[in-house]
């Protein structure tokens, strides 16, 4: 057809776009990995490989990649176990008020990281955020606790919120899963005698898994650049024993506290081959889950 | 939907009832703490403000501009927001339509975009901006927005669905050529799903927080998340000092959520219905 050549005039805002502000800078991050080169002071040294090499080396590369993977890891099964629960409830109840229960639970995910964040910053803070106030008020200890000075607590409250803002969203997509089976196949299962909890188990969950590991395993992606929220917590430093420093906050670190943009990029090359490992993986085990 | 007595329905009310307090707990202290003193917040849990939200305003306005930042995020997320449902709408339109050499391999291409994460190369991204002499404008955080993959994903899907090529062609037949087409009769059919992914698409930019912090180092220009940060790091909130201002960076916390808790609460049929659709990533 003499029109479809249109067709490129249309595509084209995408690709000039993609082209300028997504593909060049992954190059560019690609051949600052090769320089010595200082944010302050431009000194263009080539380097070859040193930098990806000290970064495969570098054992807080490795702790950054473990620690994004822990958090979603951890964060994620909260999130879809109460995902389906709640979807369960307002798939198979008349519920008042479902619509209300919903926006509320997924008016977290809406708020920015950054207020987020801080809000619960000042909660945990000390000597006078609220929690101190309530556990020193209600005679629970009688001093205030340095609260983001512990490891443990940085790792249950990172993931308290990651589930926070999390299920909601999650809870709504599942729901859409599940009211999606037929009804015949319930009806036919009442007939039978079988009770809500069996229904729910030899049902739902075996008819709803596929999209929940499909949201599962695409989550992993976004799971692994995991910043904002440990960033901030931690004030950027990763708390005690870096603990909450993910691998996004290690380049950033290099490449804008420390100011070597050379070895912040060979961070990124390692980050993206582990990427590339795990997509090629997650990838197959979808593809074999097809068939 | 499974028949069941008073009570049981009653005893599933009461966990979707503490879900909801959890939801709304932390805003309810936000918005009862910026209304009170820095000694109220730290001797008393009491969930109501006793009118010093002016007084914390004017002290976190004292520490930076934070109305400017209300509307530096108003114009950084109106016009993204614009820009990216525009091209996107544009680009979805032309792979639905047009059957050109192709076609397939490169809406793959579009697609595949979405598996390069931004974080994996904002040391480039940065870098780049540097060198066009663009750290501290807009047009970083704002023209990146016109490549947005997902969004064309949705769109091509709904313009599958609902562009008549009848329309088209009897269009062409009177003369129109294919840009006019596009904007005078494809568009506005287009608008539901365009706005939809409009609200989306403003919350997500309205929240921005890693762009904005590597590349606004001028407080004047920052947009709220990072002015809010810059806020609590003037008062030194988490460190281990006594901690000072607390009701002021409430107070900021609540004047840079109130614009998206009134677009959610406008929307709210619209963004848990998008949701539902299983179209957009929360």
């Amino acid at each position: 057809m003499k029109f479809d050549k249109w067709g490129y005039l249309f595509i084209a805002p995408f690709f000039i776009a993609y082209f300028i502000f997504g593909l060049y800078p992954a190059i560019n991050t690609f051949r600052l990995a090769f320089f010595q080169y200082d944010m302050n002071m431009p000194t263009n040294n080539f380097v070859g490989l040193q930098y990806v090499i000290r970064a495969l080396q570098d054992p807080l590369v490795y702790h950054g990649i473990f620690n994004a993977i822990k958090y979603w890891a951890v964060g994620t099964v909260f999130v879809q176990f109460t995902a389906i629960l709640v979807a369960a409830v307002f798939t198979f109840f008349k519920i008042r008020g479902t619509h209300f229960f919903k926006s509320i639970f997924y008016l977290p995910s809406v708020v920015s990281s950054a207020v987020v964040a801080t809000i619960f910053s000042l909660f945990m803070g000390y000597p006078a955020g609220f929690v101190n106030t309530l556990i020193v008020e209600s005679g629970f200890v009688d001093e205030p606790i340095y609260l983001l000075g512990n490891p443990v607590i940085i790792f249950c409250l990172v993931i308290f919120i990651s589930w926070w803002m999390g299920y909601g969203g999650t809870s709504i997509t599942a729901g859409a899963g599940m009211t999606s089976i037929s009804d015949e196949l319930y009806e036919s299962a009442k007939i039978d005698g079988a009770s809500f909890p069996q229904i729910f188990r030899k049902i739902t969950i075996p008819l709803i898994w596929p999209v929940l590991t499909y949201m599962w395993m695409t989550s992993l992606i976004y799971g692994l650049q995991a910043f904002d929220i440990q960033f901030m917590l931690t004030d950027s430093s990763g708390g005690p024993n870096g603990v909450a420093q993910t691998i996004s906050m290690y380049i950033y670190k290099h490449g804008f506290e420390v100011g070597n943009v050379g070895y912040a990029s060979g961070v990124s090359i390692v980050f993206f081959i582990v990427i590339v490992v795990l997509s090629i993986i997650m990838l197959t085990l979808l593809q074999r889950r097809e068939k | 939907m499974i028949g069941i007595s008073r009570k049981q329905k009653l005893g599933l009310y009461i966990p979707l009832i503490i879900l909801g307090i959890f939801s709304l707990l932390p805003f309810l202290i936000m918005v009862a703490n910026s209304g009170k003193t820095d000694l109220e917040i730290a001797t008393s849990l009491s969930l109501l403000p006793t009118g010093h939200l002016s007084e914390n305003l004017a002290t976190a306005t004292s520490l930076a501009p934070l109305y400017r930042g209300v509307l530096n995020s108003l114009f950084v997320a109106t016009f993204a927001t614009v820009l990216n449902i525009y091209f996107s709408t544009m680009v979805a339109y032309g792979f639905s339509v047009y059957k050109f050499k192709h076609n397939k391999k490169l809406f793959l291409f579009v697609l595949l975009t979405m598996m390069i994460p931004g974080q994996l190369t904002f040391i480039g991204f940065y870098d780049m901006v540097k060198s066009m002499g663009l750290l501290n404008s807009y047009i970083p955080l704002i023209l990146p927005g016109i490549a947005s993959a997902g969004n064309v994903y949705f769109l091509k899907q709904y313009c599958d669905q609902i562009v008549a090529i009848d329309t088209i062609e009897s269009a062409r037949i009177d003369g129109a050529n294919e840009m006019m087409i596009y904007h005078k009769c494809i568009l506005p059919i287009l608008t539901p799903a365009m706005s939809t992914m409009a609200i989306f698409t403003f919350i997500g930019n309205w929240n921005n927080y890693l762009v904005p912090l590597l590349i606004l180092n001028d407080s004047n220009k920052y947009t709220l998340p990072v002015m809010l940060r810059y806020i609590a790091g003037m008062s030194s909130i988490s460190s281990v000092s006594i901690a000072n201002a607390q009701g002021a960076i409430y107070a900021s916390a609540l004047v840079s959520v109130i614009p998206v808790i009134i677009i959610f609460v406008i929307f709210s049929k619209r963004i848990v219905g998008g949701l539902n659709a299983g179209s957009v990533k929360g």
